[in-house]
């Protein structure tokens, strides 16, 4: 970009009014609020996918060794999993439906359906406690084997994320039973809504490499 | 750095626990960042205070870090592979007196540029009317020298327009005249004490997870929740700079840049 | 010509291009798009569980690819129906951010199983088994 600026400079015709217009944005700038939130969000997502990778990480590196203990077939019961994967899949398609009816500004549904979804995400969470309840009741501990620890650091920090996801809910079906659709509660829900289809794009990874992988071994 | 010639096993098998890593280590912390924080310190202090810091001093406390850190690390390398090993209190080995007297020599000359910076910051806030400066002190090359020292809470009334590198430079050399009229109000976040709490909350956490307090954990924790969900009910998040206000700013700002222009 | 004109002109288009997308550019998704994912995802999931359960295909290693190249078509599948990913959301940026992420997920992944299966391979004996390969 040399060349147009040592044109600036010798071009006769360039009057200081040119200069500044070509130099500062003069014209008025209309940013709207949050108009940025969403790349910004997507970029949290996506860290937030690193973090993942690396748990996904030590359980490849780490998923075969059993210490003697429990293997993924001694532990892992699929119809149990299948049945958390399809209430995830669930809680997805009714945020769904939460955010179209937000588009057609209807609160009363918009609230309806979030409330749905959280029904899905709480019993996800109810079955992965009464999973890892269980493994412990088995001597299947976190501090069994290198298996079971990046296995309980990988599902245990999903299940955090969704534990979180849940709060946030709550909490937007409060702001927007009390202010209603504005835009910023549209902003938060569009947020709340990648962040929830991502956790269940997690899931896939989960139950492909974990679960199903794990019974192959 | 240190790390990566430690990684290697054959090299981290002789060099760990010696004087050497010590020196390495200080060697590459030193001259990487510690130096580049005092350069830094004295090219932007004009920029946030508007006052220059004091010129002496400030070479009084260069040259005696640069001699001093030379003179105290390098002779550690040899030290290290001599087999020293860290943290020992004497060395029973008077071949290798002399090494550890040049080290103390230059960590004496390393506490004289310590005190130097110390005093050139104190010296320069007491006699800060006379090292004040203008907008630009440096005659520097990149944009925020192109806003007043210290800068508006909104640093630039117009986004400034980029058209090759040394943007400041190039606006200089063309010319450019600051804008001064048709100013509009500017958006901005309203201050806010969130980052703060939170911060301050967090490292009670911190705090008592390290040092198993798990009571105390358990409150900060809940805290930290609470407090970031309180946070999300404050919907009033942002104000407009009205457009007398940058009027005059923008006003007061083209005395800083008087002399220049050209 | 001259060149501030031409800068002024770099300014404008530069400006329009701001005004053209904002919050209401963004993309809820239809009620198709929900539905036609949620079949999807539904079908892409049954499968490789109906695999895994019934063990359908005899070779594991077979089937742990099936259900390895199901997961990708799945994800693919959440992106395009629930995330609402294309190219054209945000000028962009949102299709360069998750190229850079796959790239360093890739990386992270595969170079952490090719380090650490070649370590637990060249260094210390782990098992008995191991100690008995020792010449």
């Amino acid at each position: 970009m040399n060349a147009p600026t040592m044109d600036t400079m010798t071009t006769p015709k360039a009057s200081p009014e040119q200069l500044t217009a070509a130099f500062y944005e003069l014209e008025p700038h209309h940013h709207p609020e949050g108009a940025s939130t969403m790349l910004g969000f997507w970029i949290y997502l996506m860290s937030d996918c690193l973090i993942f990778a690396m748990l996904f990480a030590a359980y490849g590196v780490l998923g075969g060794n059993y210490a003697a203990g429990p293997s993924p077939k001694d532990l892992f019961e699929l119809p149990l999993v299948a049945v958390n994967t399809a209430m995830l899949l669930f809680s997805s398609i009714t945020y769904g439906f939460a955010m179209l009816a937000m588009a057609k500004n209807q609160k009363g549904a918009t609230i309806g359906w979030l409330l749905i979804t959280a029904l899905f995400g709480a019993a996800f969470l109810s079955i992965e406690l009464y999973e890892f309840s269980s493994l412990i009741h088995e001597g299947a501990t976190p501090m069994r084997s290198g298996f079971l620890t990046a296995f309980f650091s990988l599902v245990g920090t999903h299940g955090l994320h969704v534990t979180f996801g849940l709060v946030w809910l709550f909490t937007l079906v409060t702001q927007i039973s009390r202010k209603g659709l504005i835009q910023a509660n549209k902003r938060r829900l569009m947020c709340l809504s990648l962040f929830w289809h991502f956790l269940d794009v997690i899931w896939i990874g989960v139950f492909t490499f974990v679960y199903l992988m794990g019974m192959l071994r | 750095m240190t790390g990566v010639l430690l990684a290697v096993p054959p090299a981290d098998f002789v060099l760990h626990n010696s004087l050497f890593l010590i020196a390495h280590f200080h060697n590459v912390i030193i001259g990487g960042v510690v130096f580049g924080t005092f350069a830094g310190i004295n090219f932007w202090w004009p920029k946030a205070f508007g006052f220059k810091l004091h010129t002496g001093l400030g070479k009084v406390s260069f040259w005696s870090w640069v001699i001093g850190f030379y003179l105290a690390f390098m002779p550690l390398y040899v030290l290290g592979l001599m087999g020293v090993t860290c943290r020992m209190r004497v060395f029973d080995d008077p071949s290798l007196q002399i090494w550890f007297i040049i080290a103390g020599i230059g960590a004496a000359l390393i506490a004289v540029g310590i005190v130097a910076f110390l005093a050139q910051v104190a010296y320069s806030i007491w006699k800060r009317d006379e090292l004040a400066c203008g907008g630009d002190p440096w005659d520097a090359r990149s944009l925020e020298w192109s806003t007043t020292s210290p800068p508006p809470a909104y640093n630039f009334a117009f986004t400034p327009v980029v058209h090759e590198i040394d943007a400041w430079d190039d606006m200089k050399r063309c010319g450019v005249p600051r804008p001064t009229g048709n100013f509009q109000p500017i958006h901005m976040p309203k201050n806010t004490e969130a980052g703060i709490v939170l911060g301050g909350i967090a490292t009670v956490f911190g705090f008592a997870m390290i040092w198993h307090i798990w009571w105390l954990a358990g409150l900060t924790f809940a805290g930290l929740i609470g407090y970031a969900i309180f946070h999300t009910f404050n919907y009033n998040r942002d104000y407009f700079i009205p457009v007398d206000e940058v009027t005059a700013t923008e006003a007061a700002a083209l005395g800083q840049f008087a002399p220049a222009g050209a | 010509m001259s060149a501030a004109n031409h800068h002024a002109a770099n300014d404008h288009a530069h400006g329009h291009d701001h005004h053209d997308h904002d919050e209401h550019g963004e993309s809820h998704g239809s009620l198709r798009d929900y539905v036609i994912g949620f079949v999807l995802s539904v079908v892409l999931t049954a499968i490789p569980f109906w695999l895994v359960m019934s063990g359908a295909i005899a070779d594991k290693q077979a089937t742990a690819l099936v259900v390895m190249a199901f997961a990708i078509v799945q994800i693919v599948v959440h992106m395009i129906y629930f995330l609402h990913m294309n190219t054209k959301s945000e000028n962009g940026w949102t299709v360069m951010a998750l190229i850079f992420t796959i790239i360093i997920v890739v990386i992270a992944l595969s170079g952490s199983l090719w380090v650490m299966y070649h370590l637990n391979h060249n260094m210390m004996p782990m098992t008995s088994h191991d100690m008995g390969q020792l010449p």
